[in-house]
């Protein structure tokens, strides 16, 4: 190790970071989206994920189908799988709120909807791990920094999905809505968005954006029944780094987590940089209970 | 009332000594202890989610908490076992009133997500420290009896004693102000009720109950994983929890007991096992949203309707 050593060390960990974080970014934003249009935690997240690796597995690897045409068959299948969830399971049940004003029956089902999936899961296809070598194999040199092209390819498929789930947010007619029912549902309703429909089309593309990760991470992760675990854990540190149900802190937390990650695993050590990331959850938490957004917004850094 | 004490008594007595003198079945052994396990720790997750509604993801962290603490204390440092319990209950309690205090401004489910955090970190930290011997778990536990029989009494004696506690609970000045501060916080510290305190209180009497009901598992496994702190166990406490209705006084005992018989009596399935209880659950909660409290509810409601329409018809009738 040169004199260079230390700084070239220190960068390449920020950026392998970064370039892992931006998956992480779409993980927490399909996440945040159900959570700040819906109002649901979606404890079968993870499982949406572990479908989608699936579904790359049997297409992508067993049937040699391009792995472009297997981005768009798990977006449209797993957007269809979201709709679908939504209008059985949580749409019967979030019209009769408890009490506590908050769905505590949608938490239950959620979490049978995991166990159905998981077990499911393991009776179809065993408990074995399934995996892919890799989609892209080799790297660019940059100095004496080395970026591999598989992480190119995560950083840049994630960074194109989530502009283009921004664009459409913004500027199409049911995005438009979409931010009109998280800002508040009864004026929505009252101006004549169908808030049904803006319902489903979030639980859809939340599903949706992580059957992409789902996709790209096949090769880090690989596919077994429980690993929807692992992008759980993902969208939970960055929803709650982000703020829950902020779209914009998702965006931000995304790399920051990838970061601490990636330089906790490099210098404490790989079995518990999970631990250091969350421990950083909870100093955010601490910081600013309504995560990185608001203290973004306090400082006066984004206009709504 | 003193009446109904004395029959409360009785039956605990009674089952207590049959308890003892059980004979010596030990699959159906298992299954009273492990739902009288699971009812306690529901009545105690009950607390602080259903009485006070501060949402708590994390049940089984503290819950590893106190199993853990205990079997090393015990095993390790040959402390006796009903103290390292006692300490392992403490130290819970004393985790989840730490990690109250930055949840107190926060609100819906966003504690919740940071008791899941912290359960995610006492998983990790169990799974990466040697002397808690990684993700092979701990085993050799010294246990509490040296029965079986024993810890059958002791189940049965720990649901009654929690029960009691939370009916007593319900009735004092505490009770009313955790249910006033659910119904309306606002209210609630307008009319000058500590509300912070009484978070505080809630949230390390539930995570007590988790480190209790951890050690009492713990020492009556005699073995214990990293898992135990993991969403699972949370995920069955909060679904049996529900099921017999949150915010009840013994819904959650009754859910408890109920999902673990449900989960056990499904066992001839095999391999579809889980896949028929998750199934179940869906199916329950669509149709039962409120959970068995609730449908005894309902059952009453139609019953009653019924009886008005009766006499509504007899009135006719005579007119």
């Amino acid at each position: 190790m040169g004199g260079t050593g230390f700084m070239t060390i220190l960068i390449q960990n920020l950026l392998n970071g970064l370039m892992m974080g931006m998956v992480y970014s779409m993980i927490g934003m399909g996440f945040s989206l159900i959570f700040g249009i819906v109002r649901v935690l979606n404890f079968a997240y993870g499982e949406f994920y572990m479908f989608a690796s699936y579904l790359t597995f049997y297409l992508g690897i067993q049937a040699k189908i391009p792995i472009w045409i297997v981005f768009l068959i798990n977006f449209v299948v797993l957007f269809l799988f979201g709709v679908l969830t939504e209008k059985v399971l949580i749409n019967s049940l979030r019209n009769r709120t408890d009490s506590h004003g908050e769905h505590s029956g949608v938490i239950i089902a959620t979490f049978g909807l995991q166990i159905v999936l998981q077990s499911a899961a393991l009776l179809a296809f065993g408990g074995v791990y399934l995996g892919a070598a890799s989609y892209t194999s080799g790297r660019y040199r940059l100095g004496e920094l080395i970026i591999g092209k598989e992480r190119l390819l995560m950083f840049s498929v994630s960074l194109v999905v989530i502009i283009l789930t921004l664009l459409f947010m913004k500027f199409s007619k049911i995005g438009r809505a979409m931010r009109a029912v998280s800002q508040n549902r009864n004026a929505a309703r009252l101006s004549g968005i169908n808030v049904n429909k803006v319902y489903a089309v979030s639980f859809g593309l939340s599903s949706a954006l992580i059957s992409i990760a789902g996709t790209l991470l096949l090769p880090f992760y690989s596919t077994y029944p429980t690993v929807g675990t692992i992008a759980m854990d993902k969208a939970f540190a960055v929803t709650l780094m982000g703020g829950l149900g902020s779209i914009e802190g998702a965006i931000i937390a995304g790399p920051l987590l990838g970061i601490l990650e990636s330089l906790a695993a490099s210098y404490v050590g790989n079995q518990i940089k999970e631990a250091v990331a969350f421990a950083c959850v909870i100093i955010v938490l601490i910081v600013s209970p309504k995560g990185l957004g608001q203290l973004l917004k306090r400082k006066g850094g984004l206009k709504r | 009332m003193r009446k109904k004490t004395v029959i409360i008594a009785a039956i605990l007595i009674f089952l207590m000594l049959y308890a003892l003198v059980f004979p010596e079945q030990p699959y159906i052994r298992s299954v009273i202890i492990t739902a009288c396990i699971f009812a306690t720790l529901c009545q105690f997750y009950n607390i602080c989610y259903g009485i006070v509604g501060i949402s708590n993801f994390g049940f089984a962290g503290f819950m590893a908490i106190g199993a853990y603490t205990s079997a090393l204390l015990a095993t390790e440092l040959h402390v006796p076992v009903v103290i390292s319990m006692l300490a392992g209950t403490a130290l819970a309690g004393l985790a989840g009133f730490i990690l109250m205090i930055p949840c107190l401004r926060m609100h819906g489910f966003t504690p919740g997500i940071v008791t899941l955090a912290f359960a995610k970190i006492v998983q990790v930290l169990l799974s990466a420290l040697k002397f808690t011997n990684g993700e092979m778990g701990y085993w050799g536990i010294i246990p509490l009896f040296s029965s079986k029989r024993y810890y059958l009494a002791f189940a049965i004696l720990m649901v009654f004693a929690t029960l009691l506690f939370v009916q007593y609970l319900m009735k004092s000045r505490t009770g009313l102000a955790f249910r006033i501060i659910n119904d309306d916080q606002g209210v609630a510290e307008s009319i000058g009720t500590p509300v912070n305190a009484y978070k505080l209180l809630a949230m390390a009497l539930s995570c007590a109950g988790a480190g209790f009901g951890g050690a009492f598992y713990a020492h009556y496994l005699m073995t214990i994983t990293p898992s135990l702190a993991g969403m699972s166990y949370t995920c069955e406490v909060l679904c049996m929890t529900m099921f017999g209705g949150l915010g009840t006084i013994a819904g959650p005992a009754v859910g408890a007991i109920i999902i673990t018989v449900l989960t056990e009596s499904l066992r001839f399935l095999q391999d579809y096992r889980t896949l028929t209880y998750g199934i179940l659950l869906i199916l329950l909660i669509l149709f039962y949203p409120k959970g068995i409290m609730g449908l005894v509810e309902a059952v009453k409601n139609r019953y009653s309707v019924k009886l008005t329409r009766e006499t509504e018809g007899g009135a006719k009738n005579a007119g």
